[in-house]
């Protein structure tokens, strides 16, 4: 018994290394490739050539030739999806309350229009958009991606915060009162310490949600006054027709790529909870 | 979609009575005495509350997307380029094109392609991956993490990345194919091996998700039903074939219905590693509605093929709600 549970235990162990392997490998390589020199870029080697490891690939794109297109890019990425997702965590979290306290007919019914915009294909919207944004000067404009962008959000945020309510034991706030609490300090002391992790947790999926979208991102823009950096990343690759960007590439990749992971490393919990929650009925 | 608009009309109807203070006579309303019971309001205290709450919400989807969708319906009907002031209402003429057009066949075969290896190899590994991460052993946190994170990153940035990893000269692919001998395929040029590629990154990229949706799934087993069968003798494969597996159908519902509208709609990976090419191998539905309306700008045509795949979206959707019916909450 403990022979076939050692084994059991060691072959479960090299599973969790190749899963590791898996999941790390690539972003390894794309790590040792950023750090290449543009002749070493096809040595065929997993490592830079000793002694020839550079920065210039970074330099490049934060300080060189292709730093107006980066750092604009980055700059309207941050500020669109952190604006998107502080406008969609403020009217989900509205909604969803609404949802969980109210009783009334008709509350499914909009709950239902809220939810089915997320089976509504991106591409159908997008034509249009580009249209009335043409007309009415949003196009290429910060306004003009934080729009789509709270379509995008505000379904998914309105799914998660209701999930999270509906699990808040209201009575708590009726127990501040008789216990002398005004209406605003019990719904202050009570609840919303309560609700403040699951209006966290969906920040922070809203904006990953906005940080990645590329089909409004590569559509409704068209210079560096509000392209986002996946749609800029996708323009990288014709931007130097003599030398390979196959290092710039690999270096903005692996920028924009950081303070994701860096996300993910501290709010693993909330993420895990915000992806699960409504998906698994205990 | 009717009934969303007749939201406000309702609740105005009720509003009216706020002139007069007296207790709203609605008969629902009751002979309820008035104390601090928050829940207990009246019909038109609590529409007006959540058309408050709820109304900007519904108010932007319906302005920013049932109404574009709605638009787009329309767009199919009209031959136009993106831009241009002349429309002409040619009907149903762009769908007959569709379905007429000698491309029509390859890139509905290779969006089913792309769709089932996605959605189904994607449920498989995303098992097998949350099985591994299940057992309690060190570094499964650290591994949870890192089989999720690729999800949340952004598709351009991965299948730029993968890109060199497949390159047939210096990729690491090629690399470990020249280990065991074999030439590396020319994954860019050859249009089945490109759109392998495309399935295997976007995989890699997406299996996170379903990973972790079954990883909560599982947590939720009863471990004493697990323990009570193998005292009973039965073999890990077999509990988890009688025990495990039946109890994980509502999330592999859900999964499905999730992991195949997003298939459906993948662009990024697409865009950023193959532009729908070579020879329009990686074409899918999704990618040519947006080279016709936003490369081609045949804008009029492109919604048409919008239009034909929110059906798709919808039927899949709407058959696996009523198979599943009550099973899943979603």
């Amino acid at each position: 018994m403990t022979n076939t549970s050692t084994r059991n235990k060691v072959l479960w162990a090299i599973a969790t290394i190749l899963v590791l392997v898996y999941a790390l490998f690539p972003v390894a390589s794309i790590l040792a490739t950023s750090f290449k020199s543009p002749s070493d870029l096809t040595s065929g080697k997993f490592l830079p050539s000793s002694g020839t490891a550079t920065t210039s690939n970074y330099e490049q794109i934060l300080v060189g030739d292709a730093q107006g297109l980066f750092l604009s890019a980055l700059r309207n990425s941050i500020g669109i999806s952190l604006i998107a997702t502080f406008i969609a965590v403020v009217l989900a979290t509205l909604c969803a309350y609404a949802i969980a306290r109210l009783d009334f007919p008709g509350k499914k019914l909009i709950l239902t229009t809220a939810l089915a915009v997320s089976i509504f294909p991106v591409i159908s919207i997008v034509t249009p958009l580009f249209n009335l944004w043409r007309t009415i000067g949003l196009y290429d404009t910060w306004l003009g991606l934080i729009i789509p962008y709270l379509s995008l959000t505000l379904p998914i945020s309105i799914w998660t915060l209701a999930a999270f309510f509906r699990q808040i034991p209201w009575e708590l706030e009726q127990a501040a009162q008789v216990d002398g609490a005004t209406t605003w300090q019990a719904f202050r002391k009570a609840i919303v310490p309560l609700a403040l992790p699951g209006v966290f947790t969906t920040a922070i999926i809203a904006f990953f949600i906005a940080w990645n979208d590329f089909v409004y991102g590569i559509s409704l823009t068209s210079t560096e006054a509000a392209r986002p950096v996946p749609a800029a990343l996708a323009f990288f690759t014709g931007a130097s027709q003599f030398e390979s960007p196959t290092g710039a590439i690999s270096a903005a990749a692996i920028i924009v790529t950081i303070p994701v992971v860096l996300l993910v490393l501290l709010f693993q919990r909330q993420i895990v909870s915000g992806l699960t929650s409504g998906a698994v009925k205990g | 979609m009717e009934q969303v608009t007749d939201t406000p009309v309702v609740s105005g109807g009720p509003r009216e009575r706020t002139g007069h203070r007296s207790p709203p006579s609605t008969p629902a309303a009751g002979p309820a005495p008035r104390p601090v019971q928050r829940r207990r309001r009246t019909p038109w205290k609590a529409w007006l509350l959540f058309l408050l709450f709820a109304g900007p919400n519904v108010a932007l989807l319906v302005i920013f997307t049932y109404k574009p969708l709605l638009q787009s319906l329309y767009y199919s009907t009209l031959q136009w380029n993106i831009g241009s002031a002349v429309a002409m209402p040619v009907g149903f003429q762009n769908y007959a094109d569709w379905f007429t057009d000698p491309t029509t066949p390859r890139i509905i075969a290779v969006t089913l392609v792309f769709t089932l290896a996605t959605v189904g190899g994607g449920m498989v590994i995303g098992l097998l991956l949350a099985l591994v991460l299940n057992r309690r052993l060190r570094g499964t946190g650290a591994a949870r993490t890192v089989v999720v994170a690729p999800y949340v990153l952004s598709g351009v940035a991965v299948g730029l990345l993968w890109l060199f990893v497949f390159d047939p000269n210096f990729g690491v692919t090629a690399a470990l194919l020249r280990l065991v001998g074999l030439a590396s395929p020319d994954w860019y040029n050859d249009p089945q091996w490109a759109l392998a590629m495309v399935i295997v990154v976007y995989l890699w990229k997406n299996v996170g998700y379903v990973a972790l949706i079954y990883l909560a799934a599982l947590q939720s087993v009863p471990r004493d039903l697990v323990e009570a069968a193998s005292i009973d003798g039965a073999t890990s494969l077999r509990s988890f074939r009688s025990i495990v597996l039946p109890l994980l159908g509502p999330t592999t519902f859900f999964l499905a219905i999730t992991t195949l509208l997003t298939s459906l709609q993948s662009f990024d990976i697409i865009q950023a590693m193959t532009k729908g090419g070579p020879l329009g191998g990686t074409t899918t539905m999704m990618y040519q509605i947006y080279q016709e309306g936003f490369q081609s700008g045949r804008a009029g045509y492109s919604s048409a093929v919008a239009t034909i795949l929110f059906a798709v979206l919808l039927l899949v959707t709407f058959a696996q709600l009523k198979y599943v019916d009550r099973k899943v909450h979603y």
